[in-house]
């Protein structure tokens, strides 16, 4: 084999000369060792470093004989198979393989490298020292976050807002939906909205408009009647003023005492048309003694309450009964049918289903046990209906006339046709009906005089007899809505006794007023900071939307 | 029979080339005589595309030629067309050996090649280069052995041998040793002149053997040879017998000679045996030889343009025409406040009337003297230099008065009178002003640059005679007795002297009899004490301060060991006359007594806190004895990050002037190569464009006006001068930020090339002089590690520190 | 009297106060203040401090261009730092108040988050920053960085000599070292540098062992350390081969003890630095997440 050796020596100012070599052999050795075909005189090459075989012309494979390996094409390998063009560097020497020219199998072009090649390559073990210098950067990265950030929190969900065809590809996505721009959940109602902001939402940095709401909410009024009074020096009356969403499934409605304190506190001396309305700023402060809408009826006969304070000493009420409750909650009890019964005040009030109220109170249940409408004493078990003086009357009467015709009645002082025993189907001559009915008129005009004056009705009702006779029982008016005004449920009550509110053990006269006062309820509650006591505010007792009290737009009883 | 012309120039440097190029013009008979092949060797010889500059820029240029600032081959280029145009006389080979004044008139000039001729009037423009020392043996001028080297890379593979032992030696051959065998020739036993990093270089090479070295050899012949693959052998005799070196090429650099001899051979004097000394020439830049006339650096005039206008003014001047000096109208301009002015002419004689310190100078030095200068004509009442300023000009006064405000306080004054002159503390010591000056009536005072007054001294004997005398009794007074007359220390100024010291030297020992005070002048010492057989160093005592009462007041041995810090100037005072004098003076005695128990108690505080004085003894070491300003890293705080260096470049035009990661570390104190601004800065020393100042608040900075000589690069011991070229602007830094466009802040341009405009000038830091709030590299240390303090703060540093 | 002040006791703790009035403001305002519902970041200190906390941000931000406009006179970069840790650090305070601590899935929170990150990213950086210094000082011992990757390129040179006067084997060995040492590289091998010349020694202590078998019989396993190949070494005959073995185990000895200093000094360094390649991207991720937070809030007010 013989292999072309062309050693290239630099000349001063870049000049080059090449001298030529030919080397017989079957390899090619490089190494520092005096025998070997390239010698180098170089420490970073080993006696036999390594050695190069021609596998076909222009094919080179080269061997590295030492386990340090060899540098080709600037990789450390310990075998490889190279093709004409492929450099080989050892130390200071860079071998460059070539493609053998003719007559030759082998060609390799040896160059001593320049000095900073070699300066360089000397300091090939130096890497990168600094993080600066690596791959790692914080400019791409930045790049890559901010925009990602803001395609997913920002330009997705602005682009759901503005294409709404988008919206079915995008409103899915776990990120970059409009959903992740809700700050909380939705109220349980509104969950239906889904990821449709626009509903509430106009977007484009405006508020959520009262429109919205009012497209489902319109037929809840304002707070009071708004064509009498307006709101607008509030400057708050919009919806989202107290109504606000994504807090949780809770609807949040604004319920702080400050709400209704901040007009309220002074609204007489702000608002001339309110001048009726009381100050109120706080339940325990600032709160007037409570009023009660007393039943009354005008001269139309329509009904009108009246109200009054429970502060005026002069109270009553007009309910046309005679009721003593201290009577009936004596403690040694009351007589009753059965004997001595006592009574407590859920022997006759009862409350509503649902609890809030008290079911109203009903003479057959309530008072018919012991106070019974009889007027027989022959037929004791014989009582009229309650509640309707004419159909009573008609009862009595028809009674005894069923008694004078029948005959066969005990009563010495009855007339004899009266107490004669008939077959049935015997006749009765006129004559004798007359007689007959003439007794038994009188029976029962005794009989209903002695229930309406003397006897029953008179216990609780009182009972008129005017010029022509004719009796008449005075209406029945308890008062059903004492506070109106108000939300008051007895459930949320029940740990209370009855009598811790209501003084009915001392009240002797049903016209007493045994509705608490508010020094009653302060006892418990005070306002929204109050400390020890149940902070109430005013939502907890009124309502806010109250113009449903007032739908024929009349305005409120206050200002008629 | 020599030939004979009417003017004969000897050497074709800018000066004698516009002289010649001159007479060309005018049609006068002239020869300019070259001893080498080419014009204007200095210039030759700068390095290949070496950027000129056309310092001073306010100064017109008269010459045939053409000269502004570019590139050397631009310039070289200009003038040999201009020479070519001009038909100009010129022998090149031609060095002058002798040149004699004929009897009769005329000169005859000989050269070394023999040739002969006479010449009326003789021109020198040698230069102060010299000649190129060579080799000495056969051989020498043989193409491959050359005296310069331009560009080391330009040979590789080469076997050159280096001859010489100096820095240029020692430098090109560990260049050259990159890519090429290198023997080094030094003819001596030892590189004794070379600077710490090159000998460290050449010392490493030679013990490793990769840089053969014949120390004491005796060259005895150069041959080019013609077969085998080397070009030329050497032989020479070593003390181990004769040698014979097969090479490609010699580079000998041996330095060169200086022309003085040359120049007093011809009979021209010199004013003083400084090496820096010029001849003294009349305005007319005639020597004390008539007939001879001297241009250029040898008369004192560096800078080109000086000397080319020089050259021009010569022959009119020969030529027996008026020529109004080029300087003229600047001196004009410059005088025009004067109260009274009449003429420049004028002015001068005023000067050599009324300022007998001035009066001994020729009035050609004068001008130069007050183109330096500045002319003030103060109101009465004006402020001429406030105490504490860090100025470090020179007053004389031409006219009027001036107050000296001795004592604010007290407002006790001292007045000088015409003819006196004021500054020259600051102008020796390089500190503050030791005092606020007041303009009196009719002041006319002429501010000198603390550089041009320097070269006054140097070269006038009698200037320096009197500015030291006056310097030793103020600087006594000052510093000893202000309130009482300068009289009363007539004795003790009798007694004193001025002594050097080396950095290093002993200026007295631990138990050395006490029998004199020193008070610093220049430079400043150490003061250290053995403790445990360690030398502490318990103080550090800067100019302007004094050493040595102690024993003079108390015990008569010395209690501690003074050493220079840094090349130091005491004034020695005589203890004799000093304890006259203190029995004298009760107040001095109260006030050294008290100074005394001051330092007695600081020195045991510091002797408590041994790595305090550690830490002294570092900073000094590093140069801090001579600093007005260092500064300093704590390495515990800093985090690396260079914000320092990016600071430094961003605020100073794209280049750092600081290298944080260079420099000692010490108890995690770091010294990183920054200026120190020296109270004597090595880089003012040799600045021809006179380009460096000091600021007023200390900075040593560089002005626009450097031609980027590199000298200052050069005398500075610390490494922090170099020469940078502008670099091209960047973006903006947002656009770095965001897209990174453009190198980043405080980087260095991405392709060096576009920074690369041969037009290199010095940068130094100059503690941002310029931007309020102080240096920038301290301001943009993120983590508080970076501080700059002065030595006056050293004592406190240590003691924090330790 | 100017004095190295860290980032801490700047200015005598002056941001350490702004930070703490700050906070503390914040938190009696939040005690204070009674929203509506929970508090949240909807009521008007939410709002509040809302604001504060994205100009907070913003300023923290300003720092990256700030650090850099080296001519600006705004107060120094040391006091820049040491309000960039203070107040981040009670930013954590101002947003969590802000947002009345509550946390969802949604890009408020993952504002949050990205804070958070970013912020805690520094409080590392700031160890980094109080640690690492003194360590790397120690370590480097004086020597630039330069220096000593130049005298482990001039031992490697020096043991190849060595290894020459020993044996082929040797010799091989060490080439193979020194190819394989690798300082630096990538950002891993900074974090977490391995060296490779180790293997030099192994391999040279496994020849020296091979070498003594003749001579000592069985391999000592316990030869294993350099100390006691250097016992051996003084121990056994002074042929001119062991004395070059002996300084060419001092060589790569020293190497390595190089090695190990400058890839510590290289590691230091990077810790010191690599948090910021979280701190900086994060931020700009936050900025972003800033950005959709106000808009998406103001945007369906």
């Amino acid at each position: 084999m013989r292999w072309q050796i062309l050693r290239v020596s630099q000349q001063a100012k870049g000049a080059t000369s090449v001298e030529e070599d030919i080397h017989f052999g079957e390899t090619l050795t490089v190494g520092r060792g005096a025998d070997q075909a390239i010698y180098l005189p170089d420490l970073r090459a080993a006696l036999s470093h390594c050695s190069v075989t021609v596998k076909n012309p222009g094919r080179y494979r080269i061997q590295s004989l030492i386990v340090a390996g060899v540098r080709v094409n600037g990789n450390i390998v310990q075998e490889i198979d190279v093709g004409a063009g492929a450099i080989l560097e050892l130390g200071g020497t860079r071998l460059k393989f070539l493609d053998p020219p003719k007559d030759f199998e082998g060609a390799v072009e040896i160059t001593a490298m320049a000095a900073e090649e070699i300066a360089k390559n000397a300091n090939r073990f130096v890497g990168k020292l600094t993080l600066g210098e690596t791959r790692l950067s914080k400019r791409w990265p930045s790049w890559i976050l901010f925009s990602g950030v803001a395609l997913f929190a920002l330009i997705l969900p602005l682009l759901a807002h503005y294409v709404p065809a988008s919206r079915p590809a995008l409103d899915p996505l776990p990120i970059g939906s409009r959903d992740t721009w809700q700050a909380g959940q939705l109220v349980a109602a509104h969950h239906f909205f889904g990821e449709n902001c626009n509903l509430c939402h106009q977007g484009n940095f405006k508020t959520v408009q009262d429109e919205s709401c009012k497209a489902c909410h319109g037929n809840i009024g304002g707070h009071v009647d708004d064509k009498r009074f307006t709101l607008s020096q509030l400057g708050d009356s919009e919806c989202a003023f107290c109504h606000r969403d994504h807090s949780g499934i809770e609807a949040l409605i604004r319920e702080d005492q400050e709400l209704c304190a901040d007009c309220h506190d002074d609204l007489s001396k702000r608002e001339k048309n309110a001048t009726a309305q009381l100050d109120v700023a706080d339940f325990a402060s600032k709160h007037p003694g409570f009023v009660v809408s007393l039943a009354n009826w005008d001269t139309a006969g329509n009904y009108k309450p009246t109200r009054v304070a429970l502060a005026n000493p002069d109270i009553k009420e007009t309910s046309g009964l005679k009721f003593p409750h201290d009577l009936h909650l004596a403690k040694e009890g009351i007589q009753g049918p059965d004997g001595d019964e006592v009574m407590q005040c859920g022997s006759c009030h009862q409350p509503e289903p649902g609890g809030a109220r008290l079911r109203p109170i009903d003479f057959e249940d309530n008072c018919q046990k012991c106070h019974k409408l009889t007027y027989s004493i022959r037929e004791a078990d014989r009582e009229v209906t309650h509640g309707k003086p004419a159909l009573m009357k008609n009862e009595i009467e028809e009674f005894f006339a069923g008694q004078a015709l029948e005959g066969a009645f005990n009563d010495t002082n009855a007339p004899t046709v009266v107490r004669t025993r008939r077959r049935p189907g015997q006749p009765i001559t006129p004559q004798e009906r007359a007689e007959a009915l003439s007794w038994a008129r009188e029976q029962a005009t005794q009989s209903i005089d002695n229930l309406f004056n003397s006897n029953a009705c008179t216990y609780c009702h009182t009972v008129t007899t005017d010029d022509v006779g004719s009796l008449s029982v005075a209406p029945v008016r308890v008062v059903g809505f004492w506070m109106p005004k108000a939300r008051f449920s007895h459930r949320s009550h029940e740990s209370m006794t009855c009598s811790d509110c209501h003084k009915a053990e001392t009240s002797s006269d049903s016209s007493d007023v045994l509705m608490p006062d508010i020094d009653n309820c302060q006892t418990c509650h005070a306002g929204e900071h109050g400390e020890n006591k149940v902070p109430s505010t005013c939502i907890t007792c009124h309502g806010y939307h109250e113009t449903r009290l007032d739908l024929d737009n009349k305005g409120l009883p206050e200002l008629r | 029979m020599a030939e004979r012309f009417q003017i004969a120039i000897v050497g074709s440097g800018p000066g004698g080339l516009s002289a010649a190029a001159h007479a060309a013009e005018l049609g006068v008979s002239h020869v300019l005589l070259e001893a080498e092949p080419h014009l204007s060797n200095t210039i030759y010889r700068y390095q290949k595309g070496k950027h000129v500059m056309d310092e001073p820029g306010i100064l017109p240029l008269r010459s045939p030629l053409e000269f502004k600032a570019g590139t050397r081959e631009a310039i070289l280029g200009a003038w040999n067309d201009g020479v070519a145009r001009l038909a100009v006389n010129v022998k090149h080979g031609h060095e002058v050996s002798k040149i004699t004044a004929q009897p009769g008139g005329g000169f005859l000039v000989e050269c070394a090649n023999k040739a002969q001729m006479i010449a009326d009037r003789v021109v020198l423009g040698i230069g102060l280069q010299g000649n190129i020392r060579k080799l000495g043996v056969p051989g020498e001028d043989l193409p491959i052995v050359q005296y310069t080297l331009d560009d080391p890379g330009a040979f590789s593979g080469e076997t050159i041998v280096v001859v010489g032992a100096g820095d240029a030696a020692i430098e090109n051959a560990l260049a050259l040793a990159k890519q090429n065998t290198v023997i080094v020739i030094n003819r001596r036993d030892e590189f004794a002149r070379a600077k710490e990093g090159n000998l460290r270089g050449i010392c490493k090479a030679i013990e490793e053997g990769t840089m053969p070295c014949y120390y004491n050899p005796g060259p005895e012949k150069v041959e080019a040879l013609n077969v085998g693959r080397k070009k030329g052998r050497l032989v020479l005799q070593t003390p181990q017998g004769r040698a014979q070196i097969l090479i490609d090429r010699i580079i000998a650099r041996l330095g060169a000679s200086a022309p003085r001899g040359f120049v007093e051979g011809c009979g021209v004097k010199f004013p003083s045996k400084d090496p820096s000394a010029v001849p003294a020439i009349s305005p007319q830049y005639e020597s004390n030889v008539p007939g001879l006339y001297i241009v250029g650096a040898l008369a004192g005039y560096p800078l080109i343009k000086q000397a080319m206008n020089q050259g021009y003014e010569v022959v009119e001047y020969i030529l027996g025409r008026k020529v109004e000096p080029a300087d003229e109208p600047l001196l004009r301009d410059r005088l025009k406040n004067v109260p009274n002015f009449r003429s420049v002419d004028a002015f001068i004689a005023d000067i050599q009337r009324n300022v007998p310190l001035l009066s001994q100078i020729t009035p050609l030095q004068l001008r130069e003297f007050l183109l330096d200068s500045e002319i003030h004509a103060p109101k009465p009442g004006a402020t001429v230099f406030a105490k504490n300023d860090y100025t470090n000009t020179f007053f004389s006064i031409v006219e009027g008065e001036v107050e000296v405000v001795v004592d604010a306080a007290q407002n006790r004054r001292i007045k000088l009178k015409r003819g006196e002159f004021f500054g020259e503390m600051g102008l020796i010591s390089g500190r503050r002003r030791a005092a606020t000056v007041l303009a009196g009536p009719g002041a006319v005072l002429i501010e000198t640059p603390r550089r041009s007054m320097n070269r006054l001294i140097q070269s006038v004997e009698a200037v320096k005679r009197e500015i030291d005398k006056v310097f030793i009794a103020r600087a006594l007074q000052s510093r000893f007795t202000p309130e009482s007359p300068i009289e009363r220390l007539n004795e003790v100024v009798e007694s004193a002297r001025i002594v050097q010291f080396k950095a290093g030297d002993i200026v007295f020992n631990e138990g050395d009899p006490g029998d004199c005070v020193h008070l610093i002048r220049r430079g400043s010492l150490t003061i250290s004490r053995q403790i445990g057989g360690k030398d502490v160093v318990l103080s550090y005592v800067a100019a302007g301060n004094y050493v040595g009462e102690m024993a003079l007041l108390g015990d008569s041995r010395r209690s501690a060991t003074v050493r220079a810090a840094i090349a130091s100037e005491t004034i020695r005072v005589e203890g004799e006359a000093f304890k006259r004098l203190i029995q004298r003076d009760p107040i001095l005695r109260a006030r050294l007594q008290a100074e005394y128990s001051a330092r007695t108690a600081s020195n045991l505080a510091m002797q408590q806190m041994p790595a305090g004085g550690d830490i002294i003894s570092f900073l000094i070491a590093q140069g801090a004895g001579e600093a007005t300003d260092i500064l300093l890293i704590d390495e515990a705080l800093c985090v690396r990050c260079d914000n320092c260096e990016k600071a430094c470049a961003e605020t100073h035009g794209g280049t750092s002037r600081l290298d944080r990661e260079a420099g000692p570390t010490f108890a995690n104190v770091h010294v990183p190569t920054s200026c120190r601004h020296c109270e004597h800065p090595h880089c003012m020393k040799d600045c021809p464009p006179d380009a460096i100042h000091r600021a007023p608040n200390g900075e040593v900075y560089i002005a626009d006006n450097c031609i980027g000589c590199g000298n200052c690069e050069r005398n500075c011991p610390y490494g922090v001068i170099h020469l940078a070229a502008k670099p091209p602007k960047k973006p903006g830094l947002l656009s770095w930020l965001m897209f990174g466009a453009g190198p980043g802040p405080g980087e260095a341009p991405y392709d060096p090339k576009a920074g690369k405009s041969s037009e290199k000038k010095a940068v130094k830091c100059d503690m941002c002089k310029d931007l309020k709030g102080g240096p920038a590299c301290v301001r943009a240390c993120p983590t508080g590690a970076a501080i700059r303090i002065g030595p006056e703060e050293f004592r406190a540093y240590a003691r924090n520190r330790s | 009297m100017a004095m190295h002040e860290s980032i801490f006791d700047y200015s005598r703790y002056r941001y350490l106060w702004v930070s703490m009035v700050l906070s503390l403001g914040s938190i009696v305002a939040y005690l204070w203040h009674d929203p509506i519902g929970e508090p949240n970041g909807g009521s008007w200190l939410g709002y509040t401090l809302g604001t504060i906390g994205a100009l907070l941000i913003l300023w923290l931000l300003w720092f990256g261009i700030r650090k850099r406009s080296y001519k600006s006179r705004v107060g120094t970069m040391r006091g820049w730092l040491s309000a960039h840790v203070y107040l981040g650090t009670s930013l954590i305070l101002i947003a969590f108040l802000h947002s009345g601590f509550q946390v969802g899935w949604n890009i408020h929170t993952l504002a949050l988050v990205l804070m958070l990150i970013v912020i805690f990213s520094g409080f590392f950086g700031v160890y980094t920053y109080v640690r690492y210094p003194a360590v790397m000082t120690r370590n480097r011992d004086s020597a630039t960085r330069q220096s000593l990757l130049d005298e482990i390129a001039e031992l490697d040179a020096q043991a190849l000599q060595l290894a020459d006067t020993v044996d082929p084997k040797v010799h091989a060995a060490v080439l193979r070292s020194i190819e394989r040492t690798e300082i630096g590289g990538s950002f891993i091998t900074l974090l977490r540098p391995s060296d490779e010349t180790d293997n030099a020694l192994d391999q040279v202590k496994t020849f020296m062992e091979q070498r003594d078998k003749p001579a000592a019989g069985a391999p000592k396993k316990d030869m294993s350390t350099m100390f006691a190949m250097v016992d051996f070494l003084s121990a056994g005959s002074a042929d001119a081969k062991s004395d070059a073995l002996r300084k060419l185990l001092d060589t790569l000895a020293r190497k390595r003890s190089l090695t190990d200093r400058i890839t510590r000094d290289l590691q230091v360094q990077a810790l010191m630095e690599i948090w910021l390649y979280v701190h900086v991207p994060l931020s700009m991720a936050l900025l972003a997440a800033l950005t959709a937070h106000v808009v998406s809030v103001f945007f369906y007010w």
